[in-house]
C-alpha cells in the first residue's frame, strides 16, 4: 500500500513539473495551430536564465531567500517576453501563409539555432540552482521524506492549468 | 587548359611544401611534440576533462621552465623542450582513433598521453599498438586493457578502477561498520555496472551479512533522480553505494541531501573526490569519498606532493587538486621518466617509440600520489595505493575537509600479476598483503 502511495506522489510530481512546460506547448498549437519543436529549447534558455539569476542572487546573498522564486520567474519571463516577440515578429510571421508543414521546418530550424546560441552563452558546463529545493522545508508522507517544493510544484501546476482554462475559456481575449 | 603549365605549378607547389617540412624535422630535433587528450567540452570537461589537462599543464609549464625538484629537475624531457598537442577526447570512440592517427601521421607527435573514457582507451589501444607509436593512458578505469589484451607500445601510468571498490569494501571493515542492507544507485554503463560488480563482490568476501537489497540503474547523464530516492528511502538500506560521478553526482547529493538519504545511513560515493569544491557545504557530513589513489587530500606529505600542491596554488588558484589533476600530473612525469632513461641509453637523442616502449616496461617513479610501479600488464600497467575517508565540512576553510582517512597499500588492493580482477575478488583476493 505504501509502495503504491509513494509510486503516486512521484508520478504526480514529475507530471506536475512536465505540466507547466507542456501547456505552453498545447497553447501555441491550440491558439496558433504552429506545432513548435523550439519549445524545448525556449525552456531550456528560461532554465539557464533563472539558474543563472539564483546564482546572482543566492550567491551574493543580495536578500531574503524567499524572494529569490520570484528573482528566478521574472528573470525567466523577462527573457521569453524578449524571446517570444522577436521569434514570432521576426522569423514565424513570414511563414503563416505557407503549408503548416513550412512552420515545423522553420520551428525545427529554430531549434537547432537556439540550443548552439544556448551552447554559446552559457557553455558547456551544468548550472545548479538549488537552494530553491530546500527552502520549503520537508513534508513526511508515507513514511518517506519529501520537500515542500515538489508538493508547491503540484500546486503550481494546479492553478496554472486552472488560470489558463479560465482564461481562454472566460474572458473574451481567450474566446 | 595549359596542362604543362599546371602540372610545373603542381610539382613545384609539392617541393616547396616537401622542403618546409624537411625544414620542420632540423628543428625537430630540440623539441618533443606530445599529443595530451582529454575531454575539453561535453559533461566530463568540468569534472574530469579539463582538471586534468590543468595538472599536465601545470607540471609541462614547469618542466619546460626547468623549475621542477629532483629527480625531475632536468628542462623538459631529457633537455627537449614540450610541446603540446592538445585533442579534444569529446566526440566518441571512433572519432579518437581518427585524431589519434592524425596526431602520430598527420602532426607527428613523438607521444600520445591521455584518455579518460574507458570507451576510448579500449578502441584506441589497438590503433597505437597497430601504428606501432608509444601511447601512455592516463585517466580510464577499466581494467580490461591488459587484462584481457597484451601491448608492445601501450601504457598506463594510472592503477585502474578495480582498486575504488576493493578500497571501499576494505575500508567499511577497518572502520568497524557493519553492513546489513545495500542500497545501490549507478549509471547503466560499463563503468556503473563494473563498478557495482567490484563492490558487490569485495563486499560478499569482506562482509558477508550484507544483502544487496535494491540495485537502481538510471542512464548516464539522466540528472534526475526523484523517483529513485524515493525508492531508497523505502527500502530503508543500512547502506548506499553509488558509482555516480561527474554532474550526475552533483545532482543526485542536492536532490537527495534535502529529503535525508545520505543521513542516518553509511553513504559510500566510490570515486567521488571531484565533487567535493562544487558542492561545498551541500554535501553531507560522514558521507565515504573515493579518489582512485592517495590523491588530492589523501596524499602524504612529500617533496613532490608538496612541490606539486604548491605549483597548482600558483597555476590555477583558487582550485582543490583532486584525483584528475594527479593523474595528469604522474601521467606526465611517467613520460619524463621513460625518455629520459631511453635517452640514457642511446647517447642522448631524441628517442623512438620502440626505445621508450622498452624504457617504460616495469618503471617505478615517485609522484604526487605517491610511489607507482609498472607491476601489471607484463610491466605495462601501473599499480598505486589507494585512500578513503569520510566528509567533514570546515566552516573556517570553507572547503569540505576528508577526516578518518585509511591508507591501503598497493598490493593491498591492486591484484597481484596473473590474474583478472574480477576473478581475483571472486576468489577472496588471493596474495593481497594488507596490514
Amino acid at each position: 500500500m505504501n509502495l503504491a502511495a509513494a509510486i503516486f506522489v512521484d508520478g504526480l510530481i514529475d507530471a506536475s513539473w512536465l505540466f507547466i512546460v507542456a501547456v505552453g506547448l498545447t497553447l501555441v498549437f491550440g491558439v496558433l495551430n504552429i506545432l513548435n519543436f523550439a519549445h524545448g529549447s525556449l525552456y531550456a534558455v528560461g532554465a539557464y536564465t533563472a539558474a543563472s539569476a539564483a546564482g546572482w542572487y543566492y550567491g551574493g546573498q543580495i536578500g531574503p531567500p524567499f524572494f529569490g522564486y520570484f528573482v528566478m520567474l521574472g528573470a525567466a519571463l523577462l527573457v521569453a517576453v524578449a524571446i517570444g516577440p522577436l521569434l514570432e515578429r521576426g522569423v514565424l510571421r513570414l511563414f503563416y501563409r505557407r503549408d503548416e508543414v513550412v512552420l515545423v521546418l522553420v520551428t525545427y530550424a529554430l531549434f537547432l539555432i537556439l540550443e548552439d546560441a544556448t551552447k554559446l552563452i552559457w557553455g558547456v558546463d551544468p548550472y545548479y540552482a538549488y537552494e530553491p529545493y530546500g527552502l520549503l522545508g520537508n513534508v513526511s508522507l508515507f513514511g518517506l521524506s519529501y520537500v515542500g517544493y515538489d508538493f508547491a510544484l503540484i500546486a503550481l501546476a494546479l492553478v496554472t492549468g486552472i488560470l489558463l482554462w479560465l482564461g481562454l475559456n472566460r474572458t473574451i481575449t481567450g474566446r | 587548359m595549359n596542362w604543362r603549365g599546371l602540372t610545373i605549378r603542381l610539382l613545384a607547389a609539392t617541393a616547396a611544401i616537401g622542403a618546409l617540412s624537411a625544414g620542420a624535422s632540423a628543428q625537430d630535433d630540440k623539441v618533443f611534440k606530445l599529443g595530451v587528450v582529454a575531454f575539453l567540452s561535453g559533461p566530463a570537461a568540468e569534472s574530469f576533462g579539463k582538471p586534468a589537462w590543468d595538472g599536465v599543464k601545470t607540471v609541462v609549464d614547469a618542466l619546460n621552465a626547468g623549475s621542477v625538484i629532483k629527480p625531475y629537475d632536468q628542462v623538459g624531457f631529457g633537455g627537449l623542450k614540450i610541446e603540446i598537442d592538445l585533442i579534444d577526447e569529446a566526440g566518441g570512440a571512433t572519432k579518437q582513433v581518427e585524431e589519434l592517427r592524425n596526431a602520430y601521421e598527420r602532426d607527428h607527435v613523438d607521444a600520445v598521453l591521455g584518455y579518460i573514457s574507458s570507451g576510448d582507451c579500449l578502441a584506441v589501444a589497438p590503433a597505437a599498438e597497430e601504428l606501432k607509436k608509444w601511447l601512455v593512458l592516463m585517466d580510464c578505469g577499466t581494467p580490461r586493457i591488459f587484462e584481457e589484451n597484451k601491448f608492445k607500445y601501450v601504457f598506463r601510468s594510472a592503477a585502474h578502477g578495480g582498486i575504488d571498490n576493493v578500497t571501499m569494501a576494505r575500508y567499511l571493515v577497518k572502520e568497524g561498520l557493519k553492513v546489513t542492507e545495500v542500497g545501490a544507485i549507478n549509471q547503466d554503463y560499463a563503468w556503473g555496472q563494473d563498478s557495482w560488480r567490484d563492490f558487490k563482490g569485495s563486499l560478499a568476501q569482506l562482509e558477508p551479512d550484507a544483502k544487496a537489497k535494491v540495485e537502481l540503474w538510471p542512464k548516464l547523464g539522466a540528472g534526475q533522480y526523484g523517483t529513485e530516492i524515493s525508492t531508497l528511502l523505502q527500502e530503508k538500506p543500512s547502506l548506499v553505494y553509488s558509482s555516480l560521478w561527474g554532474g550526475d553526482l552533483e545532482a543526485f547529493v542536492l536532490q537527495a541531501a534535502p529529503r535525508g538519504l545520505l543521513s542516518d545511513r553509511v553513504v559510500v560515493l566510490s570515486a567521488s573526490d571531484h565533487v567535493l569544491q562544487p558542492l561545498g557545504n551541500r554535501m553531507p557530513d560522514g558521507v565515504i569519498i573515493g579518489a582512485r589513489g592517495a590523491n588530492g587530500q589523501f596524499a602524504e606529505h612529500s617533496p613532490i606532493n608538496d612541490w606539486f600542491v604548491a605549483a597548482m596554488a600558483k597555476s590555477r588558484p583558487g582550485v582543490q587538486p583532486v584525483q584528475p589533476h594527479y593523474r595528469g600530473a604522474q601521467g606526465i612525469l611517467a613520460v619524463k621518466t621513460a625518455v629520459e632513461k631511453a635517452m640514457a641509453a642511446n647517447g642522448g637523442k631524441k628517442p623512438t617509440s620502440e626505445e621508450m616502449a622498452a624504457a617504460m616496461v616495469g618503471q617505478e617513479w615517485d609522484a604526487p600520489s605517491g610511489h607507482l610501479k609498472m607491476a601489471l600488464g607484463d610491466g605495462h600497467q601501473a599499480i598505486q595505493s589507494n585512500a578513503a575517508g569520510r566528509t567533514k565540512w570546515d566552516a573556517d576553510a570553507k572547503m569540505v575537509k576528508l577526516v578518518d582517512i585509511v591508507h591501503f597499500s598497493a598490493e593491498c588492493v591492486n591484484p597481484p600479476p596473473g590474474i583478472k580482477s574480477a576473478d581475483w575478488i571472486a576468489e577472496g583476493f588471493p596474495g593481497a598483503k594488507c596490514n
